[in-house]
């Protein structure tokens, strides 16, 4: 299974947006092709920003049970270091520090800062829809 | 039925193939393990239960049209690094 680290952006589209292409982007780990990784501390800031989302735009949606499969189903990592900040914004690092430590193949970012990376440390930081097509996967509704 | 299923032209050319090919003894062998073939390549490639059961119940409840547009993005984007631990 490949492994890749998805960014705040695109869990959150996922759990909001039911027809976006972040949600088909995460069916491919409901199809077992792809494994999420993740640190605590990215964790922390999934579940945070999900519920602060939701009680602003989406209050009748809880996002709970969808994070609680993501912890179930994902590769729980300790970060590595990484030196000299690699973002254009350092904040972004823990994404980059938990690719590294989990070794996966791909960040999957909706965050502009993250996909201007390019490929540090030989992980391709892909959008849901180049996910999607990296895997031969097909947008389908639903 | 299973049977009807089993007999189609499509799949006894396929059996009649792999015993030509010395792969199985006989036709019940090769049915066997085109079966079993078949039943793996469907559970890995079915989605996971718990999460159909858990986008079913989600999707009950309003959400967003479409994709999320760029203002959504940006404005999810600084929610993220708000709550981001350094």
């Amino acid at each position: 299974m490949i492994r890749a680290v998805f960014d705040t952006s695109t869990v959150v589209a996922a759990i909001f947006w039911p027809r976006s292409t972040a949600r088909h982007a995460w069916t491919m780990v409901a199809r077992r092709k792809v494994r999420p990784c993740v640190t605590g501390a990215i964790e922390a800031e999934y579940h945070d920003t999900c519920l602060e989302f939701q009680g602003t735009r989406f209050p009748d949606r809880s996002p709970l049970p969808f994070l609680g499969w993501i912890h179930l189903k994902a590769l729980h990592c300790v970060p590595v270091p990484l030196g000299k900040p690699r973002s254009r914004d350092a904040s972004d690092d823990p994404f980059l520090a938990c690719a590294k430590a989990a070794e996966a193949k791909y960040i999957v970012a909706s965050d502009r800062d993250l996909l201007s990376l390019g490929k540090p440390y030989g992980v391709a930081i892909v959008t849901p829809m180049e996910l999607i097509k990296h895997l031969g996967g097909k947008l389908t509704a639903g | 039925m299973p049977q009807n299923i089993a007999t189609t032209e499509r799949i006894d050319e396929m059996v009649d193939a792999w015993i030509k090919e010395g792969r199985f003894a006989n036709r019940s062998e090769a049915f066997r393990a085109g079966i079993f073939a078949l039943k793996e390549k469907l559970e890995a490639e079915a989605f996971d239960p718990d999460y159909v059961t858990i986008v079913r119940e989600l999707d009950r409840h309003p959400g967003g049209t479409g994709e999320p547009s760029d203002d959504d993005l940006r404005e999810i984007a600084a929610l993220a690094r708000k709550h981001r631990r350094k």
